[in-house]
């Protein structure tokens, strides 16, 4: 292997050679495009997400690395989604049961898209950049039992099983129900308050 | 029947999901990540459990136990120093003539108090015993 992968190793070779079960694949894939990938997730998912979605994202790497199509685009943007889905696994708390035995699912696409919101989200623009900001600071402040409900349902795109959460949080049923209440009406009032939405009791 | 919250949250909850991109990246946006990304570099020891892990068919588990002294090398305690060092001055070869003689008295008040309540102690168990004690040897 050469001293700096980054000058003399190409996305093919690396994923050849991860294909090959040659785990010096994945030491250089780890070493040209980890430190992107782990960057990205520690910003956009804090530290403790992203040490182990980084984790579960080299594992996965490395265990589909048959299903990587150099023409969708580069290793790296490979990488990062594959890493980016496995924090979206943890908050939706399905990391213990999303990856056992995917490697029989066929069509599994570890690093699978949904296109259609992709391109809703794309037209708003720096509006959106603007409200994700303000959104992370609110979700951010909640305390930490919301924050992960909160952060769970949205992850999930519905509201998350509340004996789930309760089981994953050591915590009641209830105390997610009431937890979850409080989370979405201090959302609600600092969203009004920073008018990046309407009161809804404003509009009948 | 739904109330407000459950309602504004049904309305807010998409855009904040993908406010937030808690959903799946399409591949320009991952793209435009990737770029934009600081590089952080992992040391050596975790890409070898992270390679050894997914080689075993599996993936790799830090153990990350906050370090309860890593923040003190930011911590400027140099106006605290000199209290520091008297408190702990015994630890160090400086003398404190006054101090000595101070831990010495001390010492010698508790042990004569020592002697005086054990010859005490002595002197009421010998009473017990002669005024008809149970005797076990019998």
């Amino acid at each position: 292997m050469s001293d700096d992968p980054a000058v003399h190793v190409s996305d093919s070779d690396i994923a050849l050679a991860m294909m090959a079960g040659d785990e010096d694949g994945l030491r250089m894939l780890l070493e040209v495009h980890g430190p992107k990938v782990y960057g990205f997730l520690i910003a956009r998912h804090g530290v403790q997400v992203a040490e182990e979605a980084y984790n579960i994202g080299a594992w996965n790497a490395w265990r589909f690395a048959d299903r990587y199509d150099e023409s969708e685009g580069s290793l790296g943007n490979w990488f990062l989604r594959i890493a980016h889905n496995a924090a979206l696994d943890i908050y939706k708390l399905e990391k213990r049961h999303r990856h056992k035995n995917l490697e029989y699912v066929a069509d599994f696409d570890p690093a699978q898209a949904d296109d259609e919101e992709d391109s809703e989200h794309r037209k708003l623009g720096m509006e959106a950049e603007k409200r994700r900001r303000a959104l992370y600071k609110i979700i951010d402040r909640l305390p930490p039992l919301q924050k992960a409900i909160v952060l769970s349902d949205l992850a999930k795109g519905e509201p998350q099983d509340a004996a789930l959460i309760a089981k994953e949080l050591e915590t009641s049923v209830n105390s997610v129900y009431v937890n979850r209440s409080k989370a979405r009406k201090t959302i609600r009032e600092e969203m009004v308050k920073r008018r990046l939405c309407q009161d809804p009791r404003s509009t009948k | 029947m739904p109330n407000q919250e459950d309602k504004f949250w049904r309305d807010i909850a998409r855009k904040l999901r993908q406010d937030l991109l808690l959903r799946p990246l399409s591949m320009k946006e991952a793209e435009e990540e990737y770029e934009a990304a600081e590089s952080v570099e992992l040391p050596d020891e975790k890409l070898d459990a992270i390679i050894e892990a997914a080689v075993a068919g599996e993936h790799a588990v830090w153990d990350n136990e906050p370090d309860p002294t890593a923040w003190t090398s930011e911590l400027d305690t140099s106006e605290v120093e000199s209290d520091v060092r008297q408190l702990n001055r015994n630890l160090s070869d400086e003398k404190d003539a006054e101090a000595d003689e101070l831990v010495e008295k001390h010492r010698r008040e508790t042990f004569e108090e020592d002697d005086e309540e054990d010859d005490k102690e002595d002197d009421e168990e010998d009473g017990d015993n002669s005024s008809g004690a149970e005797d076990f040897s019998s």
